[in-house]
This record gives structure tokens, sequence and C-alpha cells, in this order.
């Protein structure tokens, strides 16, 4: 996973550590870097106010979102900019359910996988026939559709979706009490509200650590590598015995559900979901936050939800600190445009690439020798699989 | 091969899936859905929604012409252009209202602007990258779309302004047909959507440029071989269409009122209308707006009445856009009008 990136030009800087990989100081080396993610977040509930921990809890929601939307635009090479449509669907399946038919939370979860699989598929299968930029169009429109779809009167859409207001969640996700014993959140000190926040925090955590090794897996498997095989060459990927259709579509739909999956906890840490939530603007943020973070790698889920998040948060007051422009809620766009055109000149795989090229100037990780034995021949090169991951 | 299809499928099927064939069809299809809803509303009522839409056929026709500019010259979507279009009309309405220019003149100058703001963006944003590799791309004119877009709204405000009309437009300015009002604005958007139309023709036509630029459309590579300039030429495509969507945006602004997103909400249309068209036939595209045009104000009209679509309001024509496009797309790629691309990946 923390794969040695760009081997072809660490040559010329010498690295202050080289490990090899597979040995102890490599497994200790990861698992600092497991402790370096899990330390901060697992501390970060008890020592920040409530309205932080909620606004963490967000990042996590869109951070799933963002993993959902690199699965397409990352790894499968299918650029769609409307997967804020899938958010929506995943989001306003957790409402309906919970108000309309009182479900849990949790068994909401494999619903909106499911429908918003399905969604998916069905928006996927045009991109077999759909390539590249059409494929952008089509999925831009579905962005600018999807808030107008949910105020349809007929058949019981706006009713159940609550048109242009949206809903709140009837039936708020309360902690239970062996939970407040298993998370310390038991304590006089604190009022219900703060316990609330913790608890959804921790699921939505919980939620994105699931899909984060879920995609993981995924990408290592053969799927996954068919997946990216289909990315970097289409026809050599076909030669090679990539099923095209069927990757295309699974990946596509795949992609969808975990985006719903996040909209799903968005909802539920926000208690509400509206059709500005997952409008053409946040499909714009959400782009933002995938390639701040970094387009086609796994790591980008951790910071993608932050970025989209709390720029929303520092974007006005960034713009505030330049003396030139009144203090203007409306410049915070301009910052997010100027995200988008910065990134992809200057930091083409994001913060997370931008990241590992100066950690290799400290620690390079040498691959193992490739076990011919189980991979054959294909292991002669392991370089380029590893860095895409 | 042509002969053996003919043969085996008859000539009546082949023309029928030809461009021209696929647009009688559809033809044929409206024309015959609107014959109960004629008979019941009366004619005027049929003319009426004809002319409310013929003006904006004609602002989807010049905005999908400023899209299917950039994409002949450069096989790229422009995501941005809405909002440089709407930018423009911005510059347009504060040079008439702030400085007193007279309106024909302050939609010249804001063409002009824009014209050299969009090459200025094509030498500096899109030249840089490689157009085949489309997320940088896709990313930059986002990106350039978000930032016209909140400069417009810091600069002149997030609140509706009204735009002065470029033509007569009294209430009492307009023909009556059959009962039915033809508005002179209506007219003066067709006549300088024509004459758009054939200044276009000439420029690609009869001009050195032009030829360049159909030159750097057809194969990039060999026009650069043969010695045109294809930077220059692809920074005059952007400017052309840039000015070109200023023109539409001024056109339609008297409608919909000056707001930073006025262009946004409409541009769905105009993709709409070069899909259907073909994102790289000038002339095809000019007949898809007018059907999306004609199709969205017969449906939003005449919705209401049919059963089980009452829930058709203007803008979920909006919802049609997207299911014409999806459709397109999926069944005819490259338009009714457009070349196929054989792709090679």
């Amino acid at each position: 996973m923390s794969g040695g990136s760009s081997s072809g030009g660490a040559a010329a800087i010498k690295p202050m550590y080289v490990l090899q990989e597979g040995t102890s100081q490599h497994r200790m080396y990861q698992a600092f870097g497991w402790l370096c993610l899990a330390i901060p977040m697992i501390l970060a509930p008890y020592l920040l106010p409530s309205f932080r921990v909620a606004q963490l809890a967000q990042c996590a929601g869109w951070g799933v979102a963002i993993l959902g939307m690199n699965i397409a635009i990352g790894w499968s090479g299918l650029l769609s900019l409307g997967h804020i449509a899938f958010c929506g669907m995943g989001a306003y399946t957790t409402t309906i359910l919970i108000n309309e038919n009182s479900w849990d939370f949790w068994m909401t979860l494999p619903v909106a996988f499911i429908v918003c699989f399905i969604a998916g598929a069905l928006v996927g299968l045009p991109a077999l026939k759909i390539k590249g930029l059409y494929l952008a169009l089509v999925t831009f429109a579905l962005a600018y559709t999807f808030p107008i779809l949910l105020k349809i009167e007929g058949g019981g859409i706006a009713r159940r979706t609550g048109g242009d207001n949206g809903r709140n969640l009837e039936e708020k996700l309360v902690p239970t009490e062996t939970i407040r014993k298993i998370l310390f959140i038991n304590g006089e000190g604190t009022d219900e509200s703060t316990r609330i926040a913790v608890y959804k925090y921790v699921v939505a955590v919980l939620v994105l650590l699931v899909c984060f090794l879920i995609v993981r897996n995924i990408l290592k498997s053969r799927g996954g590598r068919a997946m990216i095989a289909l990315r970097d060459n289409q026809i050599g990927a076909a030669v090679s015995g990539v099923p095209l259709n069927k990757t295309k579509v699974l990946a596509f739909a795949l992609s969808a559900a975990i985006a719903g999956i996040g909209g799903s906890l968005i909802a539920m840490v926000l208690d509400s979901v509206g059709p500005t939530v997952f409008d053409a603007n946040y499909a714009i943020i959400t782009l933002m936050g995938l390639v701040l973070a970094g387009v086609g790698t796994l790591h980008g889920a951790w910071l993608g939800g932050v970025f989209v998040v709390f720029l929303q948060d520092l974007a006005p007051r960034a713009v505030g600190l330049i003396p030139v422009f009144n203090v203007d809620v409306v410049y915070a766009r301009a910052i997010y445009g100027l995200m988008l055109v910065l990134v992809a000149f200057f930091m083409p795989g994001g913060v997370v690439s931008f990241g590992r090229k100066w950690r290799a100037r400290i620690v390079q990780v040498q691959p193992k020798a490739p076990d011919t034995s189980h991979l054959g021949k294909a292991g002669a090169i392991p370089a380029p699989a590893t860095a895409a991951v | 091969m042509t002969a053996v299809t003919t043969k085996s499928r008859g000539p009546f099927l082949t023309w029928l899936k030809t461009g021209s064939g696929i647009l009688t069809a559809m033809m044929a299809v409206i024309v015959i859905a609107l014959i109960p809803a004629i008979i019941q509303g009366g004619l005027k009522l049929f003319l009426q929604r004809v002319f409310d839409s013929l003006n904006n056929g004609a602002v989807y026709a010049v905005t999908a012409i400023a899209l299917v500019i950039i994409f002949k010259a450069t096989t790229l979507i422009n995501f941005a252009g809405a909002n440089i279009a709407m930018f423009g009309a911005y510059v347009c309405w504060w040079l008439n209202t702030s400085y007193g220019f007279p309106i024909w003149i302050a939609v010249f100058v804001a063409m002009g602007t824009m014209a050299v703001l969009g090459s200025l963006i094509e030498r500096t944003l899109i030249r840089p990258f490689d157009v085949n590799d489309h997320l940088p791309v896709v990313l930059i004119t986002f990106g350039i779309a978000a930032i016209l877009e909140a400069f417009a709204g810091g600069f002149w405000g997030l609140e509706f302004h009204k735009f002065p009309s470029p033509f007569p437009s009294d209430p009492k300015d307009r023909f009556t047909i059959a009962g039915a009002f033809l508005r002179y604005e209506t007219i003066g958007t067709l006549i300088v959507m024509g004459l758009m139309i054939f200044g276009i023709y000439l420029l690609l036509n009869k001009t050195k440029v032009g030829l360049a630029f159909r030159a750097v459309s057809s194969n990039v590579e060999s026009a650069r071989l043969v010695g045109v300039r294809t930077g220059r030429t692809l920074q005059f495509g952007w400017a052309l269409a840039s000015a070109l969507g200023v023109l539409g945006a001024c056109l339609v602004a008297k409608q919909t009122n000056l707001e930073p997103a006025f262009m946004a909400k409409l541009v769905i249309f105009a993709f709409a209308a070069a899909t259907l068209g073909g994102l790289d036939s000038i002339g095809g595209s000019v007949i898809g707006a007018f059907i999306v045009a004609v199709v969205q104000s017969m449906l939003t009209g005449y919705g209401q009445e049919i059963p089980g679509l009452g829930w058709l309001k203007s803008n979920f024509a909006l919802v049609l856009a997207f299911v014409l496009i999806l459709v397109v797309l999926l069944f005819k790629p490259a338009g009714l009008y457009g070349t196929r691309r054989i792709e090679r990946v």
C-alpha cells in the first residue's frame, strides 16, 4: 500500500533510509505510518469541540464519496462529473427508509449500496459506448438534472424527498448504553449533543475504514487490476483478456455504490438532506476535493473529505485576507476554481503524490524481488502496478 | 459494402438511418404527437408556442455553435464556455448602464473583450496540456467557469439585473399572424443568428484563417506539417467561440435577466442541441437547437394537459435535455450530421 513511488527518478536523490519490502523494519515503518493516521483520528473527538467533531464526521462521509469517485475517475479512467447524484441517491434512500419505514440507520446502508449500484450500472451502461469527454458531458448533465428530478411531483417523489426544502431525519442516530461505555462518552462533563457528535464521528470513520479496505482489496484483486489496465491502455487490456464491457460497467456501478454510501453517511451526520447539498456546485467541490487529495491514490480518501469540508470554511476567510476585495463569500468559488487550475498545473497527482515525492527523499521502500512462481512473467515489472495504487 | 446494405435493407430503411432520415422521422413523431394537442388547444395557441420557441432556438443555436467550434478545433468540450458568455453579457450590461454605451456597441466591445480573454485562456491554460488526456483539461475548464462565476458575482452582485434589449421590445412591437404574436425581438434574434451563421460560413470557407482552421480541425498533425500555425489557429478558434458565446448570452439576457448562473442553466440545452446535431457540425447543431427549443416549448406548454405528465414545468425541460443527450450518445454518438470518429485508443 505504501509502495515505492517514482522508482525511475529516485536514483538522482539518495534517500536517507532504504527499507527492503517485507523486512521487519518495513513492517515497523508501515505500522508507524498507520499510527500517525490513527492516533489523531482517535484523539480528535475527545479533544476538539463538538462542532469540529461534527465537521470531521462530515469529512469522513465526503471521504467515502470521494473514494467512490476515485474508482471511476482515478482507477478506471471513466471521467464522471456526476457522482454527486449518486451521493444524493444514497442520502435520500437512507432518509426515506428511516423516515417512512422507520428502519435502522445501519440497515439502510446495504440498501443504499444496492440502489446506487443499480443506478450506477444504468448510467454506466452508456459508458460502454460513450467515451472520455462524452461521458463527462452526460454525467455533467446528470449533476444538473438530479436536484430537479427530486422535485418531480408525480409518483410521490416530491413528497418523499421533500422537494425544495429537503427533509430532516426523524430518527437520529443515538448511541446505546453499551456503545457509550465503549467510547467513554458516558462522562458527566459532556452534554448529550457532544456524545452524539462523537458517536456519529466514530460511525462515519468506521464506515470509511471499511470502504477503504474493501476498495484496497478490490484494487489488488483480479478485477481491480483489470480496471487499472483498462485505464492505462484499453486495447492492451482487451488483448490481455480483460472483458472491457463487464469491467467498465462494474467499475462504474461500484464507484456509484460507494459514493452512495458516502451520501448516506452525509445524511446521517447532517441529520437532513436537501437538493442544495447534492447539486452541480457540490459536484465541483467534490471534484476539487478529489483532485486536490490525489486522483488514483487510495489515501486520498482520508484527505479528500477534509478538503471538501474545510475549504468551504477556509476559502471565505482566505478571501477576506486579501485587502483588494471586499470580504465577500462570493469569491470563495473563485478559490475552488483556482485550486482546480493550480492542481492541474502543478500537482497532477494531488497532495498524496506530492507527499510521496518528498517521502521518497527520506525513506525509500525497495520492492521485494518478484516472486515469479505465483505471478508468472508479469511479476518481472512490479513497479508500475505498485505506483498505480 | 454500401451496395450490399442497400440491397438487403432497401433504400428507404437505409435513408432512414442517415441523419436526414432520423431528422424527418423525429419531426414526423413530433407533429403526430402534437395533432391532438393542436385540435384541443387551437391553432393560435400552437403558433404562439412555436413563435415562443424560435427565440430560444436561436439562442441555443448561437451557444451551441460556440461549443461546436471549440470541439471541432480541439475535440474538447468547453465547460467554461457558458460562463465566458455570461461574463461577456455582464461586461455588455455594465458598459451600457454605467458608461452609457449604445447597446450594440457595448455588445461588440464585450465580444471583443471576451475574444481576447478566450484566446488568452487557450494560450496560457489549455495549450500546455495534451487534449487527449481529458482530466486536466476538464478540471481547467471547470476551474475557469467557477472563477468567472465568482468574479461576476463579486463585481456586479448576485441579484438579478435587468438587461437592456438590443431590439425594439415594447409590448406593442409585434406582428400578429393568425392571432398569435410574433415579437420583433424574436425576428431580430433570428436575423442576428442568420447573419452570424453566414459570417461564420464566409470566415471558415473564404478566408485564409478559415482554411487553416478547417485544416487543423481535420487533422492537427498534417496541418502542422504543411506549415499551418496550429497554436494560433486554435487561439483564433477560442476567440471566435468566446465572442459567439457572448453574442448568444446578450441575445437571451433580456428574457432570463442577468445573474451569475444564467448561462450555466441554459448551456445544458446548448449541449443537447450540439449533441443532437453532431458535436462537430455547425449546421447540425443549428437544427438540433431548434428541435430542442420546439420540443421544450411544446412539452412545457402542452405537457400539463397530457395525463401523467402534469409535473412538467419549465425547469423540468432540463430533464428532457439530459435524456436527449443520453439517448443520442447511446444510439447515434456522432449526432445527426456529425462525422463518425474512429476511436484510436
